[in-house]
């Protein structure tokens, strides 16, 4: 029989038109219903259990379960929904649903806390106790999911969130699959993992991770969340770019000179010292979040908004920075770490005497690194990436800085000329900022750089959900758009492996190299003024 | 930043007017400059002298409301204060004593609040309420435009009983972006009454929104999720029956508003690009029948049927579809409390799907939030007006 016979599973035209068998892969559910066409609420989630890992953390009460409440209040959840919170402290359903209530009156985005909706909310939780690695524990699991299936009507519908730290990731895994809670076909409901960063320490251990995970569970069922694709700004700006026409043309190295990317953070290590020793600001907020706004900034256009196809071009961006040398690496990227100094008006003790810190510390608690990146759009521009804590303030930006005019006719007001610049605020006060010239009012041409400011908070009457909540629903709702690919996580470690390299075959850096409540160690501006560039100013 | 906050401000303006050349005038002349800004006072003695406040109107949009008395302005303002955002300029107009002399009165207030951007800058909303009468409170049209803010969509909210059979109604719906009204609180069936603001909406150019449109939201939802299920979804194209039950209150048929019921059949069909074969019409003490016809000719017999219920009269209390597709039978009802929806999906009487959707009624400041949400697009209104028009004939 030849490969190409329909007995070897090529549907013929017949069954096709029949509806026998399937020409392409199933579409996503829904995908095609007119019915959806302009509803303001997408879908509700088929009814389903979320299995907490590590609900008595500090993740899992801070961000994870008031995401879930709100959803639920927003009545983005279904009726048929459970949540079960694994830990390992001995609890019972009565007083883990009291701890968390407890949170919500803390970290709820609204307050006071709906009574009436919490007492529905909360007779959905139940706490199942068990170690990570204990065996029996998912046994008894996989009991009570069953069991919760069958009184809640859940539909063996399974969302397992790892709030956990990233060395209980492995274990984890490994477990769910040995007691066979992967598994989508036994009962007909979908099984996904949601897995928190770090997703590795370099790229070795990503690597190594992949794997393990791999061996358990598909690629589309794993959900690698970074909570700053969720944030509504961080969203808007593939609305801002493929949304209008008039950027895109001048998104290009034609017309923009550099961009500055900061997160930056006037907050210590908050008594988290021990979580940054191993960490660093590196590892923390480069390699995720500052590599994540940059593809987005960079990326060419999707062919679509299949979440495919946005990875994708997120992946081709990560493949193109051009690596830096490890011999090389102080020249493009600068590490800090704060001393005392003040902050807001109150004094901040320096990285070193923060507890659960080594006196001797070598953690960076700044980072900044000129990138690259190799392709048509984008030979030549530097990408400045930043991030630091105890700097003067909080802010989250994108600036992209344009270049000056090829002839300057007009005088301007002071010494500089400032050529165009768009501002892409991510946190605070939620914006975009366009800045351009204009006359100064009056008889002469002075001209003045002046701003085109767009906030969010005075142009839309509702306000943002939390990260965490769309990327919660969109987890639910089998939308991984927003979610870190497995081959996108290991192209992010291929940049930064280098740099961690060169420290550790480094000398020993000078630390601390900048004061609490400064904008980080002076190098870090050297970095950009040696290239007749600075920093922002915010 | 919600008006509660903003009343509870830092900054605040207040004046009046009694001319529109002198209300747009003195607001003009407060955000011509910044030392005319100086005008606004604040709440806190320590920050008036110690600095100097940074004050901007917020971009979001106009809102013109046309009350039907004074409590009805109150009762739109309370609603509004407890909306997150608010507009940079409500007009809250009360017609009153149309055969007594023209009069014009405005009380103008301006709130302030800081907002987090951290550098002292306070968002400000303005709120100008105003009783026209005699002649005048026949030509809105000739107040709401000038003082309305440049650039910015404007909205009308038409919380009375509509004629846009009026002149200046249909004069009014020329100078703005939206108009709001609520179809289920219009007298008798509803049904002419709104169709007659549709045709002049269309003529204007102005898109509209409908409260009782937005109210069925949760039905909506309940109903596309329900054809998102594999074995549902083929019946889609096989409808052959709507049924919408409706509570058919204490009057006759005719004098209930069944503009609500209607609407469900307007977005199924407009989604379903079914066309009207025969409008909506009375059938004796049966409630209306219509009939739709698919994209494949075939037929879709439509039936509004009044219930007993405790429920406001003509509020849907159940939604049926059903569908035959190659000797199967489907049926799906969908039932709504205050609180959710309940869909229950059967193919040849066997129930293959059942949902609960928590779905709360919606209430006066969920409606004017989504319609003020909308802007100047709302993806889903102008199908379902244009269906529904052809469906009430």
């Amino acid at each position: 029989m030849s490969p190409q016979s329909p007995a070897e599973g090529h549907a013929t035209i017949r069954e096709l038109r029949l509806g026998r068998k399937t020409r392409k892969p199933a579409a996503k559910r829904g995908a095609k219903n007119p019915l959806r066409a302009g509803l303001r609420i997408e879908r509700v989630p088929d009814p389903h259990v979320v299995v907490l890992f590590g609900a008595t953390g500090d993740l899992a009460h801070r961000k994870v379960v008031p995401a879930l409440f709100h959803l639920w209040v927003g009545n983005l959840l279904p009726e048929r929904f459970a949540l079960v919170c694994f830990g390992r402290r001995p609890l019972s359903d009565q007083e883990i649903r009291t701890s968390l209530r407890s949170s919500l009156d803390k970290h709820a985005r609204i307050t006071p806390v709906n009574e009436e909706r919490w007492a529905a909310f909360a007779s959905r939780i139940t706490y199942h106790q068990g170690g990570f690695d204990e065996p029996a524990a998912y046994s008894s699991l996989s009991a009570k999911l069953a069991a919760i299936d069958s009184e809640s009507g859940t539909d063996g519908n399974r969302l397992y969130y790892l709030a956990t730290p990233a060395s209980s990731f492995p274990e984890i895994v490994r477990s769910l699959g040995a007691a066979g809670l992967d598994h989508e076909k036994a009962d007909g409901g979908w099984r996904r993992i949601v897995i928190e960063k770090p997703f590795g320490r370099d790229l070795e251990t990503a690597v190594k991770l992949n794997r393990e995970v791999g061996k358990v569970f598909r690629e589309s069922q794993v959900y690698r969340i970074d909570h700053y694709l969720g944030k509504e700004t961080v969203r808007n700006i593939l609305i801002f770019r493929f949304g209008n026409l008039i950027f895109e043309p001048i998104w290009h190295r034609r017309y923009i000179d550099h961009v500055q990317i900061t997160v930056a953070e006037s907050i210590g290590v908050e008594g988290r010292g021990a979580f940054y020793e191993e960490t660093g600001a590196l590892r923390d907020i480069l390699q995720n979040h500052l590599l994540q706004l940059l593809t987005l900034v960079a990326m060419e256009p999707p062919a679509n908004l299949e979440a495919e196809a946005l990875r994708d071009e997120k992946v081709k961006v990560l493949r193109a920075i051009r690596p830096i040398p490890v011999e090389s690496v102080d020249q493009s990227v600068i590490r800090g770490q704060y001393g005392p100094g003040w902050v807001g008006a109150t004094e901040a003790p320096g990285y070193r005497s923060e507890p659960a810190v080594d006196p001797a510390s070598e953690t960076e608690t700044f980072v900044a690194a000129r990138l690259e990146i190799d392709d048509w759009r984008w030979a030549g521009v530097p990408f400045y990436l930043r991030a630091g804590k105890r700097l003067p303030k909080r802010a989250t930006e994108i600036a992209i800085q344009f270049k000056d005019v090829p002839q300057r006719l007009f005088p301007t007001v002071g010494d500089e000329p400032e050529p165009n610049l768009l501002v892409i605020r991510i946190q605070p006060d939620e914006g975009i900022l366009m800045r351009f010239a204009a006359k100064v009012p009056g008889l002469g041409i002075d001209v003045r750089p002046v701003n085109m400011d767009f906030a969010y908070g005075s142009a839309f009457t509702v306000e943002s959900p939390d990260a965490y909540e769309t990327l919660i629903l969109d987890a639910l709702l089998g939308d991984a758009s927003l979610f870190t690919r497995a081959d996108e996580v290991e192209a992010a470690w291929r940049i930064v492996d280098p740099i961690i390299d060169a420290w550790i075959a480094g000398p020993e850096p000078e630390m601390p190299n900048y004061t609490s409540g400064t904008w980080g160690p002076e190098a870090a501006d050297e970095l950009l003024t040696r290239e007749g560039r600075r920093w922002r100013r915010l | 930043m919600s008006l509660n906050s903003i009343l509870a401000s830092s900054l605040r303006w207040s004046s009046s007017a009694t001319t529109v050349a002198e209300a747009d005038a003195l607001l003009a002349k407060l955000w011509a400059s910044s030392e005319a800004r100086r005008f606004l006072v604040s709440d806190s003695p320590v920050d008036a002298t110690t600095t100097e406040p940074i004050a901007v109107r917020t971009g979001v949009m106009n809102l013109a409301v046309v009350a039907n008395g004074a409590e009805r302005a109150a009762h739109a303002a309370s609603i509004l204060a407890t909306l997150p955002r608010n507009p940079s300029r409500t007009l809250f107009i009360v017609p009153r004593d149309p055969e007594g002399p023209a009069t014009f009165a405005a009380r103008l207030e301006v709130f302030c609040a800081v907002t987090p951007r951290g550098d002292g800058t306070s968002a400000c909303t303005e709120l100008l309420w105003i009783d026209v009468g005699g002649p005048a409170a026949h030509h809105l049209a000739s107040i709401v435009p000038p003082l309305s803010l440049h650039d910015l969509p404007t909205l009308l909210w038409w919380d009375a009983p509509v004629n846009a059979a009026e002149s200046d109604v249909r004069q009014l719906l020329r100078g703005v972006d939206r108009v709001i009204i609520d179809g289920a609180t219009q007298p008798s069936d509803g049904l002419s009454t709104v169709r007659t603001l549709f045709a002049a909406a269309e003529s204007a150019g102005v898109a509209v929104t409908d409260f009782a449109l937005l109210r069925q939201g949760r039905w909506r939802d309940s109903i596309a999720t329900m054809f998102d299920e594999e074995s549902a979804a083929p019946f889609l194209t096989a409808i052959n029956k709507i049924g919408i039950d409706y509570s058919g209150g204490k009057g006759s048929n005719a004098s209930v508003n069944v503009v609500r019921p209607a609407y469900h059949v307007a977005w199924l069909a407009s989604r379903l690009k079914a066309s009207v074969k025969t409008p909506l019409h009375l059938s004796g003490g049966a409630g209306w029948r219509a009939e739709l016809q698919d994209p494949m000719r075939h037929a879709v017999a439509v039936e509004l049927n009044p219930v007993e219920s405790v429920l406001g009269a003509g509020t849907t209390t159940a939604v049926h579809i059903a569908a035959d597709r190659r000797g199967d039978h489907f049926d799906l009802e969908v039932r709504a409390d205050s609180t959710s929806t309940r869909a229950i999906a059967t193919i040849n009487g066997v129930v293959v799907h059942e949902r609960i959707f928590q779905a709360p009624r919606w209430t006066e400041a969920t409606l004017l939030s989504e319609s003020l949400e909308f802007g100047e697009v709302d993806p889903l209104s102008p199908a379902i007006i244009r269906t529904m028009s052809a469906l009430i004939g």
